[in-house]
């Protein structure tokens, strides 16, 4: 389970989550993607194309943060790769309706920046 | 006709987060075994993450002190194939599928963060189970696919392998095909040296079958007339009766496989399997006996690839042998050992014959060589009884070192006090100390007055022990009481009783009332106590031999699935003479 992130032009923050997003690895990065988020003060990507598995406890965690981000008047969109167990699993518990989700991240730069 | 395979997996605690991690392992071993397919595994991988989660997070103290159990089955049935997982943990009651999922929410302002675990695990499920039986949750999940088109199933008629034509795989000009990359024929055992356009205008009429890893080729006692060369990947060979993975002989590619059943027609005597994705030429028996063999240098490649299977055998045997003289020199030393851990146990029947006014009998069986269980009882004074008896973690090996240590750390503590709750207190600080095994014990002590009957008891985390009172027979109140060895620094409290001349005293391990059949409810404490009370009549002796009796009875086998032990105290009336000399506490 890795986290890395880097600034995009135009205050977009661009977190790439990567590998198993199980309990174990929730753990581990918890307080560094809530730290990421917070400090920015931008919106978010959150790209989980490279994440191979995400539990609920890592979907908890993406929902209150989006919650946290949105009183403070910002934006979180998601970036899942079509046809995944990641996405498959985000979209078992409705994600969708809460959050944009894009399956490019072109496609989800472009809508954050407008 | 299904087909069903069926593998377990026990994880011991102390549960923590690398628990996932192995359990995700062995599951993705499952499933590479019986080549079930990603999206499915991914699905049972998820599952298994949040069933085990949630069992630690909301099991309680049971789920976590006790073994979470885990199995797999893989049945091939009409049409599909389905994989289930089952979850078998000692927590709280609780059903998933009794719950009533939320209404999805619309909005991040409507979507409560919690409570995700269960809907996401139905959703993911084709059929979900849930049963709570001999005080365990089982939680099943599982998985169907679709089984592969008659296409995609070779001509060996072995489901998941594919079929090409050696032409077509042989000519493949795609980077990465690893028998692109071998010139000619000559690095196949079995055409070394020999015509390479007359082998080839053959074997271009031969198939290769495509493996994937877990996947069989041959299987012992099946028919075989097929000769088969390894072209990439990689097989493995198991002659061990148990199929055990550690016996396996690899095969590399270019290696013949098959050879012998195809000669002598007898049937298949080893398991041949994928242990990678494997590439296998198949050789007809036309082909091979009447083309192939009268390709000069052919029939000798094969005699030195039989003169070389032969010797790889008897090294095999002769690794064999080793490993048995080793086993039996290790089972040599169990016996010792099972010898020594008796000799600390004060295993005679009646325990103080010289004494009229006390009668102790016991009985300690480990269900291996050597066991966890304890028990003890000796004078510290010439009034004061020690008992004890306690229960480690676990068997074996490990659990029979941690109960010599207990048992010797408790001696010394009882000679130095009088008070029961300070004897576990201070062996608790002990074990704690240097515990690397994450090993504990249950125990039970007291100090028993034999002049006035008065017993003091303390007790960490054992079961309780039955009072036979008249025609009467019930559990005995014990104060609450961590496990011993598990957590520093605790302090236990002590309650007291008195046993009146002929009560009995019965302590006794879960290895008792937790003996069960094969399928069946367990013995238990309430069989436990009828049968004490319907034979109070019986001298101790003669109880612990009725209580073994009946267990055995009760389970149908005389093995035991714990170790078993069972200590019968009866205090008996003083003679006159020795009442002149009663002390008092």
């Amino acid at each position: 389970m890795a986290i890395e992130h880097n600034d995009l032009s135009g205050g977009l923050r661009h977190i790439v989550l990567s590998g198993r997003l199980d309990f174990h690895g929730v753990e581990k990065i918890i307080g560094q993607l809530s730290s990421l988020l917070t400090a920015s003060g931008s919106n978010a990507l959150i790209d989980l194309t490279q994440a191979t598995l995400i539990c609920s406890m890592g979907i908890r965690a993406l929902i209150l943060n989006a919650k946290n981000m949105q009183q403070r008047g910002r934006r979180m969109a998601l970036v899942v790769d079509d046809g995944t167990i990641v996405s498959t699993t985000l979209k078992s518990v409705g994600i969708d309706s809460l959050l944009p989700v894009f399956t490019s991240l072109p496609d989800a730069k472009k809508a954050m920046l407008q | 006709m299904a087909h069903l395979h069926e593998s377990r997996l026990e994880l011991q605690p102390p549960h923590d987060s690398s628990v996932l991690y192995r359990a995700s392992e062995w599951l993705k071993a499952e499933g590479n075994k019986h080549a079930i397919p990603d999206e499915q595994l991914d699905r049972l991988d998820l599952f298994l993450n949040e069933a085990l989660a949630n069992v630690m997070d909301h099991g309680g103290a049971s789920a976590l002190a006790s073994p979470i159990r885990l199995s797999t089955s893989f049945a091939q049935l009409p049409g599909q194939n389905e994989a289930t997982i089952t979850i078998s943990d000692a927590g709280t009651a609780f059903d998933p599928l009794a719950h009533s999922p939320r209404p999805a929410p619309k909005s991040l302002d409507e979507a409560i963060p919690g409570g995700l675990g269960i809907p996401m695990i139905r959703s993911l499920a084709d059929e979900m189970g849930y049963a709570y039986r001999d005080s365990q949750n089982h939680l099943s999940f599982t998985v169907r696919w679709k089984l592969a088109t008659p296409m995609e199933v070779g001509s060996a008629g072995i489901p998941g392998i594919r079929v090409r034509p050696f032409k077509r795989s042989y000519a493949d000009s795609s980077p990465g095909r690893k028998e692109r990359r071998r010139p000619g024929v000559s690095w196949m055992q079995l055409f070394r040296g020999t015509d390479e356009d007359a082998v080839l205008s053959i074997l271009n009429e031969c198939d290769v079958l495509v493996m994937p890893p877990g996947t069989p080729l041959l299987k012992p006692g099946a028919a075989n007339d097929a000769v088969f060369v390894l072209l990439s990947g990689s097989l493995s060979a198991c002659l061990d009766s148990d199929l055990n993975p550690d016996a396996a002989i690899p095969i590399a590619p270019g290696e013949c496989i098959g050879e012998m059943s195809a000669i002598d027609g007898k049937s298949v005597t080893a398991l041949v399997e994928a242990t990678a994705e494997a590439r296998v030429l198949k050789v007809t028996p036309e082909l091979f006996f009447n083309r192939l063999l009268t390709i000069p240098g052919v029939a000798r490649n094969l005699l030195i690839a039989l003169t070389e299977r032969m010797r790889r055998t008897n090294e095999s045997m002769m690794e064999a042998q080793r490993k048995q003289l080793a086993l039996q020199h290790l089972h040599k030393e169990l016996e010792v050992a099972r010898q020594l851990q008796a000799s600390m146990l004060p295993l005679r029947n009646p325990m103080f014959p010289e004494r009229d006014d006390l009668e102790i009998a016991a009985l300690m069986e480990p269900a291996s060589e050597v066991g966890g269980d304890l028990f003890d009882a000796f004078f510290v004074d010439d009034q004061h009884l020690f008992i004890c008896i306690g229960d480690v973690s676990g068997h074996g090996i490990p659990a029979a070192l941690f109960m010599a240590r207990s048992i010797g750390l408790m001696r010394i503590a009882a000679m130095g006090t009088m008070h029961p709750d300070d004897v576990i207190g201070k062996i608790n600080d002990q074990l704690c100390s240097g515990n690397e095994t994450n090993l504990f014990v249950t125990l039970f002590c007291g100090f028993l007055n034999v002049s006035t009957g008065r017993l003091v008891y303390s007790n960490g985390g054992h079961c309780a022990p039955i009072l036979v009172s008249g025609n009467k027979a019930s559990s005995i109140p014990i104060p609450k009481g961590t496990l011993v060895g598990a957590i520093p620094g605790l302090a236990y409290s002590s309650f007291e009783m008195v046993l009146d001349p002929e009560d009995t005293l019965v302590c006794y391990t879960d290895g008792v009332t937790e003996a069960q059949p094969v399928s069946g409810e367990e013995f238990s404490e309430e069989r436990l106590i009828e049968l004490l009370r319907n034979n109070r009549n019986q001298s101790p002796e003669a109880m612990v031999e009725t209580v073994r009796h009946e267990v055995t009875e009760f389970t149908g086998n005389n093995a035991l699935d714990d170790d078993y032990t069972l200590m019968v105290i009866r205090r008996h009336p003083m003679k006159k003479s020795n009442q002149s000399s009663e002390g008092t506490q």
